[in-house]
């Protein structure tokens, strides 16, 4: 009964944590040089609160509910169309980097503030060269040039945003029981 | 967010329709909106606006369903609006900005897509109850349990999260509420306080939704949620309807397509 219980409250807050995400894409903070999205902040906050599995997860139904039709990815958009066009790298990678930072913030037990930054600039990083692959492949660009198109103009609000997702998780640490 | 999860009982043809139809019209759609070309966009959306009529929904209960979005699609517009590039006819110079008849055209045209993205999603959660969406997300899905995914399992989530979005967002105004009712003045404050108070805000709003998520864990666990196969009371079935809906939508899509290349 207890195992059963355990894995219907993760269910519940994958399903919350890609629901977040989703709305993530509405907060848009118009900063130059290019205007971010909060995604990536509830990217880090799920991976580090649920762990890497269910971490995860939350970012699959994220991106099924982008290929159902709802409007959730950046900028307004949705379908498969996206997943395969140019910067579906960036949206594929939240899933991968969900699982990364979630078991590097795991191997500590009691992952602290600094610990959990390190962890999502990990996977930070896992989504700059994944995206930037699919971006250089799609578009037709060298890796340089993508990575100067798709990520040097978003390293500030993302440096902003891996701060706040640190700060935010160690304040809620603890909250969540899967 | 638009309250995407609900449902509004109606006895128009598109009720009864197959919800797989449907959910494969919206996928479709929202593919092919973002290649499409300015006229046979406005011909969508008005395709849809025409049944959205038809389906008796009224304008008010869509418009209900935008408003909340309307900052967002603002935005959208003068993102588009003002970094096209293009031949410039108004430019402000104290910021740099330039506004060109391309970005113009530009962000009335990726406005005009999501609208329609927004009233495809609204007309097929408005018409279709939630169970029968969830049975069309698993049959669509179905192909991923021979790799062992837990397909029942994921399009229980999706449901849930489709439908935690209107809560998210009532969580959103509570907390903005009670800290405007403790004396924070968002134009009065200093940059750090500013900081801080949008911290205390997710704090604030990530622990309500957590309580919520919890008593929804209670909730399933008290009606016994069972994660393995599970039979559903929804059994789909499609009818003559259904196949001649789907007979005039392939015709629809097809002759869109051809119009996106007519008109490009």
């Amino acid at each position: 009964m207890a195992a059963s219980n355990k894995s219907i409250k993760g269910i519940v807050y994958a399903a919350l944590f890609g629901a977040l995400t989703a709305a993530g894409a509405f907060i848009i903070i118009p900063l130059p040089p290019v205007p971010i999205t909060a995604q990536t902040f509830f990217v880090n906050l799920a991976a580090v609160l649920l762990g890497g599995p269910l971490g995860a997860l939350s970012q699959f139904v994220y991106l099924l509910l982008g290929i159902v039709g709802i409007p959730v990815f950046h900028g307004g958009k949705a379908g498969i169309g996206i997943i395969f066009g140019p910067t579906g790298g960036y949206l594929l990678s939240f899933i991968i980097a969900a699982f990364v930072i979630g078991l590097i913030s795991g191997v500590k037990k009691n992952s602290g503030i600094f610990w959990n930054i390190f962890a999502m600039t990990i996977g930070m990083l896992i989504i700059y060269f994944i995206g930037s692959l699919q971006l250089a492949y799609v578009a037709k660009i060298t890796f340089r040039e993508a990575l100067t198109v798709g990520v040097l103009p978003f390293i500030p609000g993302d440096i902003i945003k891996i701060l706040l997702a640190a700060i935010i998780a160690s304040r809620l640490k603890g909250r969540i029981k899967t | 967010m638009y309250h995407i999860g609900s449902y509004i009982r109606g006895g128009a043809i598109i009720y009864r329709l197959d919800p797989r139809i449907k959910l494969a019209a919206v996928i479709v759609l929202s593919i092919v909106i973002l290649a499409a070309k300015p006229l046979p966009s406005v011909f969508l959306g008005l395709a849809l606006i025409i049944l959205a009529f038809f389906s008796g929904i009224r304008l008010r209960t869509i418009a209900q369903a935008v408003k909340p979005l309307l900052f967002f699609i603002v935005l959208i517009f003068f993102v588009h609006a003002l970094f096209t590039e293009g031949n410039a006819f108004l430019s402000i110079t104290c910021f740099g900005l330039s506004l060109s008849r391309a970005g113009l055209s530009a962000g009335f045209l990726v406005t005009w897509q999501f609208l329609c993205l927004i009233l495809a999603a609204v007309l097929l959660t408005m018409t279709s109850p939630p169970a029968q969406i969830i049975a069309a997300i698993k049959y669509y899905l179905y192909p991923l349990k021979l790799l062992r995914v837990p397909v029942d399992v994921i399009a229980v989530m999706i449901m849930l999260a489709l439908r935690m979005m209107p809560v998210l967002l009532s969580e959103k105004e509570r907390i903005e509420i009670a800290q405007r009712a403790r004396g924070y003045n968002e134009k009065k404050s200093g940059f750090i306080l500013r900081i801080k108070a949008f911290l205390s805000l997710t704090a604030a709003v990530l622990l309500g939704v957590f309580r919520r998520a919890d008593e929804l864990a209670v909730a399933m666990e008290a009606r016994n949620y069972q994660q393995d196969t599970r039979t559903s009371f929804v059994e789909l079935r499609m009818v003559s309807t259904d196949f001649i809906a789907l007979f005039f939508l392939s015709v629809f899509f097809f002759i869109f397509i051809a119009l996106n290349y007519c008109f490009g």
